[in-house]
């Protein structure tokens, strides 16, 4: 057996339901936060919305991936292996989260005003808390889910759900700017070079997160030293590091010299979009360049 | 099941035996002999490993299961209920042994031939999506006989019997020849001990 493959068992649904999951959780977060302050309220309205939404896509991606998916709906019938699955307990996670988070985002849209409550009553306060909290733990949970996998050294490592929250908090603050470039009037220069900055504060806690995990995973041992030769490919180096971080930082600290509106915008919609690709590829390389443990 | 090294020759009869018992499809092995060198020059040879699954006392697959489907009967013996599995292959991947796969589709072995009627009964319980495994041929031993690739080795290398009980000839044979386990750091608690050469 070739010993230098990566796992072949998981490909690209879990890779996009890792990715969505990320995403939606730090979509919502941010936008929960600026309605909370009240600020740019018409983007984040759809943020808050957006964010829940992606992570139901994301949670059909683990249903195509499954060989007999008719059987799903055990996930949601046997409760005592929650006591040690992370698969069933981010199941649940994200049915909440998928369920809070939406009827915390609804009632905003004049299509729901049956609803009877809304975004700044108690009620939906507390909505928006509840969900923004499961927001974070399900960023985290990625993480998790492949981390616990202990025949796989690339991903049993405490260092992989830092990383990957702190991708999905980027990744969903880049589908939030990306948002904001709908609504010209509401996010202007101003706004646009605080999303930026915060952005561009995520990416080089982000850098120093992959930088950390890389490290410490080279120097776990031979399968993972392999995994780590595997992952030094084109794509990773010039699709998540170059491309997916160092570029879109770069654009963000050169987008505070610049006043004018539109080409701000110009220059955030391209540097979230590499972001948002970076951030897939990460998972994508993550999960694919898992090299399991020698077993003779 | 105690594997004995120095007996072991590398043949792969068990695992030709256990194909054969199970009726498993093309790309689906229950059983697999790890062919590796040991030792260093001068004194390099080769080491043959019969891997079975390890029907741990503390299966890493039985953890990860979400549906139930994996479970541990109070003879030890871990097994797969194929009706409550959803395929999500966790188990497959969390196994550290890679003695579990994914069924994905069964095949034949003679091209565009229908499956013979000798797979057909085989795999009629075999279900296409689910996590297959090494059952330690639960069905001989209702019937009070060892498992396939026990009763066959030419080599007499394996031993079957219940670990629990001190004075069986597999719990001997452990504490005689210092039996030792696949990768023991894991926590697995393997129940497939091994007498190296």
């Amino acid at each position: 057996m070739n010993r230098t493959q990566g796992q072949k068992e998981w490909g690209w649904l879990i890779v996009l339901y890792v990715f969505l999951a990320g995403l939606g959780g730090g979509a919502f977060l941010f936008s929960f936060l600026l309605i909370y302050l009240g600020k740019y309220i018409a983007v984040a309205r759809i943020g808050a919305f957006v964010g829940p939404l992606v992570v139901l896509i994301g949670s059909g991606m683990l249903l195509f991936d499954l060989g007999s998916a008719t059987r799903a709906y055990r996930l949601f019938t046997t409760p005592a292996t929650l006591l040690s699955s992370w698969m069933i307990r981010g199941a649940w996670l994200l049915t909440a989260f998928i369920v809070l988070g939406l009827a915390y985002a609804l009632p905003s849209f004049s299509v729901f005003s049956w609803i009877p409550w809304d975004q700044g009553s108690g009620f939906g306060l507390g909505l928006g808390m509840a969900a923004a909290l499961l927001a974070i733990v399900v960023a985290v949970y990625p993480g998790l889910l492949i981390g616990v996998v202990k025949s796989i050294p690339l991903w049993n490592t405490s260092a992989l759900p830092p990383l990957f929250f702190l991708s999905g908090m980027d990744t969903g603050l880049a589908a939030l700017v990306l948002m904001s470039l709908l609504f010209p009037s509401v996010v202007e220069a101003d706004g646009l070079h605080l999303l930026g900055a915060i952005d561009a504060g995520l990416i080089v806690l982000l850098l120093i997160a992959l930088a950390a995990y890389v490290e410490i995973v080279r120097q776990t041992g031979v399968t993972a030293a392999a995994s780590i030769h595997l992952l030094a490919t084109p794509l990773f180096i010039g699709g998540v590091i170059i491309s997916g971080l160092l570029l879109p930082l770069a654009i963000f600290i050169c987008g505070i010299y610049v006043s004018d509106a539109t080409s701000i915008r110009v220059l955030d919609g391209i540097a979230s979009m590499l972001i948002l690709c970076g951030g897939l590829l990460l998972r994508l390389s993550v999960i694919k360049s898992g090299v399991r443990i020698v077993v003779r | 099941m105690v594997i004995d090294l120095k007996r072991c020759v590398g043949c792969n009869s068990c695992t030709v035996a256990c194909r054969a018992e199970n009726g498993t499809p093309p790309g689906i092995l229950y059983h697999r002999v790890e062919k590796y060198e040991a030792g260093k020059y001068p004194a390099a040879r080769m080491q043959f490993r019969p891997i079975p699954c390890m029907h741990c006392q503390e299966p890493a697959c039985l953890d990860v299961c979400p549906t139930g489907a994996t479970y541990k009967r109070d003879d030890g013996i871990v097994l797969v209920d194929h009706n409550k599995c959803m395929g999500c292959k966790y188990c497959v991947l969390a196994c550290p042994y890679e003695a579990r796969h994914a069924l994905r589709r069964i095949d034949n072995y003679y091209g565009m031939a229908a499956r013979t009627p000798y797979e057909m009964l085989k795999q009629r319980d075999l279900d296409k999506g689910t996590a297959v495994k090494c059952d330690f041929c639960v069905e001989r031993l209702q019937k009070g006989r060892l498992p396939a690739c026990v009763e066959t080795c030419p080599s007499q290398a394996r031993y079957f019997g219940d670990l629990d009980d001190p004075t069986s000839e597999v719990s001997e044979l452990i504490a005689v020849s210092r039996g030792t386990v696949l990768r023991e750091e894991l926590g697995t608690k393997p129940s497939v001990y091994y007498i190296n050469g």
